[in-house]
């Protein structure tokens, strides 16, 4: 029989409160897609479940500012995913958020909540690494803002202090025109998690990055292999070496899902399809390369 | 404010319904064992397989990875709530008509789901229409009547929107 009580806090101060409070082990609720299943099979078992959506200071909002996107704690994968501005100037944001199990999924889940969930084959991490997005994190002691790449630090564990919370997550504007995509294997669209997941992002100034999920213990950037790419694409001797660059960057497991070896060869696969594509929407869109 | 038997009020298939539940409990659990609708069908229980869809403040959720003390205040419509005056909704006409259903378990979470793709986009593809019936499982694989189904209840929700207008 599972039991944990609940609360559902109106202020971030109650909310800090009651995660450093008396009950111990108490769990953040935000989409609760992960967190429910968790409880349920026992890989989490919080005395407290604490709702985050009646919070007032926090919010589901996504927000165009000066030097960037600052997408709120409580935001949607459905609310990302159609957002004009991402889909225009991040797409590849966009587009991992709506691999992300089904509509009925993306309709709860967060984008903060898959960060904090800490997959290696969190969708949204590779994407937004292209971006060097950070994440700004509250706290009773105050707020702080971490890059995502130091905030996932190992498989289901963030940088996250006890009695801390996600706030929103900053994508700062890409120099454009740039383009990017994001691509991944997975056996079963609408529910499975990705086998191998690449984001690649290409601008007209010849910058490529990569970012590569499900292939080591956190998702991560492969910036040798960006650096190869950087000097021509068109090259295909470069191309090749670009890509098995992005090869020997990763360290997958075999594990239900796939083999070490099959993930291997869908590394080159999807990162020549996710570089390609990056490419060609920098064309539709006029630009040069 | 810390607790585990919560009262809680929230508008179900358009009527306020207020009920304690322990906070534990999921949407799908309260509804079927504590409110008597069981319409709204339980199945893999971890958010795969769409048999309970219901449809929470317009957008569709499962209802078995939802707790229910989180619908407190919220518009809640699951599919006792379609049908109006005793005449069914178009969509549950069209799953009739187009033979989509088959052994019925998956149904009531189509219909639920493609309820709310009806009212967010009246007019869709059939690639929208699969995307949004995707969280849907159909172990009968009885799909393409599904799809069809969907696609003449839109056509039917048009003409009655056409004539409403008219008139």
């Amino acid at each position: 029989m599972v039991t944990f009580q609940y609360a559902a806090p109106a202020t971030l101060n109650d909310a800090f409160s009651l995660l450093s409070g008396a009950v111990r082990d108490a769990a953040p609720l935000a989409g609760g897609t992960d967190l429910i299943n968790n409880i349920r099979t026992g890989a989490q078992s919080p005395k407290l479940v604490i709702l985050l959506r009646g919070i007032r200071e926090l919010s589901g909002a996504i927000e165009e500012k000066q030097e960037g996107v600052l997408i709120g704690a409580l935001a949607t994968l459905s609310e990302i995913a159609r957002h004009a501005c991402l889909r225009r100037d991040f797409p590849a944001i966009a587009e991992s958020a709506n691999l992300i199990g089904s509509k009925q999924i993306r309709n709860r889940a967060t984008m903060a909540g898959n960060l904090c969930n800490a997959s290696p084959a969190a969708d949204t991490v590779p994407a937004l690494l292209l971006y060097d997005a950070t994440v700004n994190i509250a706290g009773s002691k105050g707020r702080r803002s971490v890059p995502l790449a130091a905030f996932v630090r190992s498989p289901n564990q963030t940088c996250l202090a006890a009695g801390e919370i996600v706030e929103s997550v900053f994508v700062p504007y890409p120099a454009l025109p740039s383009s990017s995509c994001y691509v991944r294997f997975a056996r079963r669209e609408g529910a499975d998690l990705a086998i191998v997941g690449v984001a690649a992002f290409a601008s007209v100034t010849h910058e490529v990055r990569l970012a590569l999920g499900a292939v080591g213990p956190t998702a991560f950037r492969a910036y040798e292999a960006e650096n190869i790419l950087r000097q021509g694409v068109q090259d295909p001797a470069i191309w090749e070496r670009g890509l098995a660059q992005a090869v020997n960057a990763a360290a997958p497991i075999s594990d239900l899902r796939a083999s070490r070896e099959y993930r291997l060869a869908l590394i080159k696969v999807l990162t020549a399809e996710a570089v390609r594509c990056s490419l060609d929407r920098i064309r539709t869109r006029g630009g040069k390369w | 404010m810390v607790t585990d038997l919560i009262a809680i009020t929230f508008t179900l298939n358009g009527a306020t319904t207020s009920i304690d539940v322990s906070c534990t409990h999921t949407l799908a659990k309260v509804l079927r064992e504590r409110l008597g609708l069981m319409g709204t069908k339980v199945s893999c229980e971890q958010g795969e397989c769409g048999a309970c869809t219901v449809i929470v403040d317009g957008k569709a959720v499962n209802s078995c990875i939802v707790l229910a003390p989180e619908v407190d205040g919220c518009e809640v419509l699951t599919i006792e709530g379609l049908a109006r005056h005793g005449e069914l909704d178009p969509i549950q006409t069209a799953f009739i008509e187009e033979g989509a259903v088959q052994c019925g378990y998956c149904t009531a979470g189509m219909i639920m789901s493609a309820k709310a793709l009806l009212t967010e986009n009246p007019d869709p593809t059939d690639l929208e229409i699969r995307e949004a019936l995707a969280g849907n499982l159909c172990r009968c694989t009885g799909y393409q009547r599904i799809v069809q189904a969907v696609s003449s209840a839109a056509k039917k929700l048009q003409a009655i929107d056409a004539v409403a207008r008219k008139g």
